[in-house]
């Protein structure tokens, strides 16, 4: 029996002013977004809490706005700003942490989806935000382990890797070739392709960007008399960023494109052959779609090699039974924040580590030596460390060998190597 | 080559104690470390429920500690347990562990008391002296293997002198000195019994009778006096020095460190095996 159909998930888009959150169930077989407003089209909520004046009790999204409104409730907004500073925030004369308020949200987000999907609990949750940070990433960890989810059970994307996993998730057809993702809002238009790679036996995809928000602003969406020209912009645009790809689908997102919209000749031209679809919520489903894949992954010859995600992998030449072998210590295509990871060995004549960076692409292989003559002279067999990696970002990470000793053999000299590691 | 063995079985929060040597073991690799380094130490008695119980609980290898328990159940010699572990961890070549087949192979071909010598040498040359004795007490007590020489009773002798000197008994060590001198005739012997006479403190040198051991004790006498030089000697001379200094709180401190370090050696030197 396929245990997807017990398993309850959640996608939450985390953003600096609104979010989103959808879930995924065995009955409906596709993320669905959770409706927050009266009229069955708002998904999005503010991101924002509250804090009824002079009562213990607390609110979030609309309610909170709505309160603040009426005076009753102090509401606070800014809250990824608020986690990253790190100080106390002060409401209605109470010291609160921001990760407490953050916590608070997000419990608010995921009650809302297990309410809408008739859900009890959430098997795993995923977050997809603009802002990916370690940082930003941390406190929100922190802040769902404070709400009863272990690291495990808890997912991070940024929105190209959400892009990339709502784009695969569809019908092959429909990402056979490129696919283009429209977003048009207060930042003005950006434009990403998703493309594959075949590589080595495995289907690298990956995301260009475009930051078209030069050509095509936020202003020219709101001034309703030039709408003839925006219409004239993206069309431009499209034909300039569509040249010479093969394009199986685009998609437009945004608020520029939420409701109607008056762009014929654009529409008109995207429309020609390929596949278009439109919504405000392709992040929030796309995490939810992730969120599915940490349980049952997407093809093992896919690699998703956007910027939240590794794209060189670590491999160190080991010792097996006598025999030399490479060993890969960091699988490339996987997103670095939770990418941590250490292994022991034993030193058995040992003076360097041979560490090989392998690109998932055509580059060659990077040989780097790190050296052991810090650790203590010990005979062979008898020393055992740690290497551990830990990532700051896709590219950089942190090495630290560690001298273990040997049981009560030989004590550990409490000896570290680090190295930084620019993939 | 690598040189870089990796660990793929765990390292244990909780360690298994072995007794034969006061010492823990945390992880497989640990436990192939003592095998092969104890090698004559070791006999089919360190496999038992316990050490199969914490391969399987501990360190969470059930597979290994089935097939231990299987032999176990079979009576298995000690080769086949020894290889059974050595093999199922990735820690010492095919080469180096055929080739402690062949020790353990050669070990059987011995007779009791020679397999008995080896082990209590081993006890003696890790400083288990306890244990040595023991083990030496066994062959020189036990039925007398017509096959082995005097010499070889005599060096037994001599060790468990050794064993006895280390532990400070300095009496029981020149009865077994005297007793080696008797059956291998060697000097060694002979002078070690004078030494161990002399620091039980029944004789001085001003009582000696003869040549032989008035040089043994200007011997002993030279290497006390050059004791302070000594490696062994650093700590507490470090210790007096603080004294000198006036650094009350820091010379106590060394001095107990120096204590609880002998009282933790002396421990193990009369701690007895299971």
């Amino acid at each position: 029996m396929d245990t997807r159909e017990k398993k309850f998930y959640v996608g939450i888009d985390l953003g600096e002013e609104y979010s989103q959150v959808s879930y995924y169930n065995c009955i409906d077989a596709e993320p669905v977004s959770v409706d927050f407003g009266t009229d069955s089209t708002e998904c999005r909520v503010p991101t924002v809490v509250g804090k009824t004046i002079g009562k213990d009790e607390w609110f979030a999204g609309d309610e909170a706005i709505h309160g603040a409104n009426l005076g009753e409730v102090i509401a606070v907004d800014g809250l990824l700003k608020k986690a990253v500073d790190k100080n106390p925030v002060t409401v209605d004369k109470v010291s609160v942490m921001p990760v407490r308020l953050i916590a608070g949200y997000l419990d608010y987000l995921i009650q809302a989806a297990k309410l809408a999907g008739g859900s009890d609990t959430a098997d795993r949750v995923c977050i997809t935000l603009e802002n990916y940070n370690i940082s930003v990433l941390n406190v929100l960890l922190k802040a769902l382990n404070s709400i009863g989810y272990s690291d495990d059970a808890v997912e991070f994307a940024g929105r190209d890797e959400s892009f990339i996993y709502y784009a695969v998730s569809q019908k092959n057809e429909l990402w056979k070739n490129d696919v283009f993702l429209f977003e048009y809002g207060n930042k003005g238009l950006i434009v990403k392709r998703m493309y594959t790679v075949n590589e080595r036996g495995s289907r690298i995809i990956m995301v260009h960007t475009d930051d078209m928000s030069d050509e095509v602003t936020d202003a020219m969406r709101r001034n309703k008399a030039s709408a003839e020209y925006l219409d004239s912009r993206l069309k431009e645009t499209a034909a300039k960023l569509f040249e010479h790809h093969n394009i199986s689908t685009v998609y437009l997102t945004g608020e520029a494109f939420a409701g109607e919209f008056n762009t014929p000749s654009f529409i008109g031209y995207i429309c020609d052959r390929r596949r278009v679809f439109a919504g405000d919520n392709l992040y929030c489903k796309g995490a939810c779609y992730q969120a599915v894949a940490a349980d049952y992954p997407l093809d093992r010859d896919i690699i998703i090699a956007c910027k939240e995600r590794i794209t060189t992998g670590i491999e160190i030449r080991i010792s097996d039974r006598g025999r030399d072998k490479i060993f890969r210590l960091v699988r490339p295509g996987i997103n670095w924040f939770g990418a941590d990871c250490s292994y022991d060995f034993i030193l058995d004549g040992a003076e360097e580590a041979e560490l090989f960076l392998s690109p998932i692409d055509a580059r060659e292989k990077q040989l780097i030596k790190i050296s052991f003559a810090d650790l203590p002279v010990r005979p062979d067999k008898a020393t055992r460390i740690t290497i551990s990696f830990s990532f700051t970002s896709d590219s950089r990470c942190h090495m630290m060998v560690k001298d273990k000793g040997f049981g009560e053999f030989y004590k550990s000299s409490g000896r570290v190597i680090n190295e930084e590691l620019l993939l | 080559m690598a040189g870089l063995i990796l660990c793929r079985t765990k390292y244990a929060k909780r360690p298994y104690y072995i007794s034969n040597m006061g010492v823990n073991i945390y992880s497989l690799e640990e436990l192939c470390y003592y095998i092969y380094n104890n090698i004559y130490l070791i006999g089919t008695d360190l496999f038992d429920e316990g050490l199969t119980d914490y391969i399987s609980e501990e360190l969470e290898e059930k597979e290994l500690a089935e097939q231990l328990e299987f032999l176990i159940t079979e009576n298995a010699g000690l080769s086949e347990l020894v290889m059974t572990v050595l093999r199922y961890v990735d820690y010492y070549s095919e080469e180096e562990i055929d080739a402690l087949a062949g020790t353990i192979e050669s070990l059987d071909t011995q007779n009791a008391s020679e397999r008995l010598k080896l082990r209590a040498d081993n006890f003696l040359s890790n400083k288990r002296y306890s244990n040595a004795v023991h083990n030496y007490e066994i062959i020189v007590y036990g039925q007398k293997d017509i096959n082995l020489s005097d010499d070889f009773y005599g060096n037994v002798w001599h060790n468990m002198g050794v064993a006895y000197a280390g532990m400070f008994e300095f009496g029981d060590a020149v009865q077994c000195f005297k007793r080696a001198y008797a059956l291998n005739n060697n000097d060694e012997s002979l002078k070690a019994s004078f030494a161990a006479e002399y620091l039980s403190g029944r004789k001085r040198p001003a009582d000696s009778e003869d040549e032989q051991s008035y040089a043994a004790y200007r011997e002993i006498e030279t290497i006390m006096d050059h004791a302070p030089d000594e490696a062994g000697y650093e700590a507490v001379k470090k210790a007096f020095e603080l004294r000198d200094n006036g650094q009350a709180d820091e010379y106590n401190a060394a001095v107990n460190d120096i204590i609880d370090n002998w009282k933790f050696e002396y421990r193990n030197y009369i701690s007895a095996a299971r």
